[in-house]
């Protein structure tokens, strides 16, 4: 995988991971790499200060909770009302790119 | 490494609830990864490696961290305007934190140095050749006719083009660049800098050496995650790849490759072919200095930040009257965070000023006056500022990633730039 094609579409990929539930680092890690098969993989540092950048921006609200298993608690992440529609805007202008570079290359046979 | 060494290596630099918050989630990812590795199988001792490194090298989590958490405000609609005006009087100390960054582990590429002021200057060519193929770096090499309008050909100094023959060319490939993808440095022509008194004069050399200027503005075209960290023997990381310019035997500072950083940013190298040429650039301080400027960053010691202001004392420069009534002078400085967290810009620092004395050459009043004039529009167009009320100045976070729009652009909340006489 291209790291730059992760990092360029990084912010869109968390939101759309936060979209229908609150997760915590490493359930979106796994969540990620679970519906892209292993295609995009968080490593050296990228997840946790991408994470906090969006919260600083607003657009995720992080809160520590406790896990069943015990042990120190994990910061869960929900989508605000402002990460929303940054997510759909983001999620259109990708469409709309998407469709646009898919005309130009026409489908793989 | 055991957790607690990570967890504090990986938010080092980071102060107060923030870190306490950090450190926290990081243990509790940590923590539940550890717990169903362990229901694998695993041995504790076995889980925690694998868990940690899962997360990455605690150096790299620590640069996401404090790039997020020491600057809080990272875009470029920031604006010093009237902070010079911020004037007050402020104690000032000597001390400045002395920051070595020699790592055993990276090798180190000699420079050559001009005899009289030891500043690095060009890069042996040879030495970067072999460190970077012996870092996985595909390095392709060829002779190549030199055009100036040629993609990643020098154009730093006023070169004697018109008769320069055939010469070495590097084509880089690094691991992150996709199949075919290169970029291109060209040496300069077996060419070797000796002063003279106060003038550079270029003399035939058995070796090549190619400029600063030219592989970082090529790099920055090929958009590679670059960062430049420390003072006495930067180190360059090209994504993987990393490189300590100067050696223990020939050590070099780093005033040059910084301000090559900052100036890339006040110019649109990025978006243009044009390569910065002497006499285009923006004057160093002068000579004799007059204010000290203090501003409290809480950043990482030794991390380096850049200072743009209108020029304030031009007599000492040898120009026209005619310029130096002209009001859109930009001075640049350089200075490192201290132990305290302050940034402290002395006018006069002394690697900047040996660095600008040792060139003279400054002395196209028009080409000078027009780079002047087009640094303060920059500026303007980039939103620091306007015709009627100009930027008074700005502040450029140097250390860190050098790729195209990554340098940062930053005003520390609260903070204000404190001047006092010197």
């Amino acid at each position: 995988m291209d790291a730059n094609l992760l990092k360029g579409n990084l912010d869109l990929i968390l939101l759309a991971t936060l979209e229908a539930e609150a997760k915590y680092g490493l359930e979106i890690t796994k969540e990620v790499q679970d519906r892209t098969d292993g295609y995009f993989q968080f490593k050296e540092g990228t997840l946790y200060p991408a994470l906090h950048r969006l919260e600083k921006q607003g657009f995720i609200a992080g809160e520590f909770q406790y896990l069943p298993r015990g042990g120190s608690p994990v910061k869960f992440y929900k989508l605000t009302d402002a990460g929303q529609k940054e997510l759909t805007a983001r999620r259109k202008t990708f469409n709309a790119f998407t469709k646009a570079v898919q005309n130009i290359l026409g489908s793989e046979s | 490494m055991n957790l607690e060494t990570y967890l504090k290596q990986a938010t080092r630099g980071i102060w107060g609830k923030r870190r306490t918050d950090a450190i926290l989630e990081l243990r509790g990812n940590i923590e539940a990864r550890i717990w169903t590795l362990e229901h694998q199988g695993k041995t504790q001792a076995e889980a925690l490696e694998i868990a940690l490194s899962e997360l990455g090298d605690a150096r790299a989590v620590n640069a996401g961290m404090t790039q997020v958490h020491t600057m809080p405000n990272v875009t470029r609609n920031i604006l010093l305007a009237g902070l010079i005006s911020s004037v007050a009087a402020v104690g000032w100390t000597s001390s400045t934190a002395q920051i070595q960054t020699v790592v055993p582990s990276i090798p180190g590429v000699c420079c050559q140095m001009f005899p009289t002021i030891q500043q690095p200057q060009f890069v042996r060519m040879n030495d970067l050749k072999s460190e970077f193929e012996a870092a996985g770096v595909t390095v392709d090499e060829s002779m190549q006719r030199f055009e100036p309008a040629d993609e990643g050909t020098q154009t730093y100094y006023d070169w004697p083009l018109a008769n320069a023959s055939e010469t070495r060319t590097l084509d880089l490939h690094f691991p992150e660049m996709v199949d075919g993808e290169t970029v291109r440095v060209q040496a300069l022509s077996g060419l070797s800098v000796t002063a003279d008194g106060q003038n550079p004069k270029f003399v035939a050399d058995e070796d090549v050496f190619i400029s600063p200027e030219s592989l970082i503005a090529q790099l920055r075209k090929a958009k590679l995650p670059m960062t430049l960290e420390g003072w006495h023997n930067p180190t360059l990381r090209i994504g993987q790849t990393a490189v300590m310019i100067g050696t223990r035997e020939v050590p070099v500072t780093a005033a040059k490759w910084y301000s090559n950083v900052l100036l890339n940013e006040i110019y649109p190298t990025a978006t243009s072919d044009v390569i910065f040429t002497w006499n285009q650039q923006l004057v160093g301080v002068t000579t004799l200095g007059k204010h000290i400027y203090s501003m409290r960053v809480n950043d990482r010691p030794g991390t380096v930040y850049g200072l743009l202001m209108p020029l304030k004392d031009v007599q000492s420069i040898s120009i026209s009257p005619a310029v130096k009534q002209d009001p859109n002078w930009v001075e640049y400085q350089l200075a490192r965070v201290n132990g305290q967290g302050v940034l402290q810009f002395v006018d006069g620092s002394s690697e900047v000023i040996e660095f600008v004395k040792s060139f003279k050459g400054i002395t196209n009043d028009l080409e000078f006056l027009k780079a002047n004039r087009f640094a303060a529009d920059r500026l303007n167009a980039l939103g620091y500022g306007s015709a009627k009320r100009p930027a008074k100045a700005m502040l450029v976070r140097l250390t860190g990633r050098l790729d195209t729009n990554t340098t940062e652009i930053v005003v520390p909340a609260k903070s204000r730039l404190m001047a006092s006489p010197r």
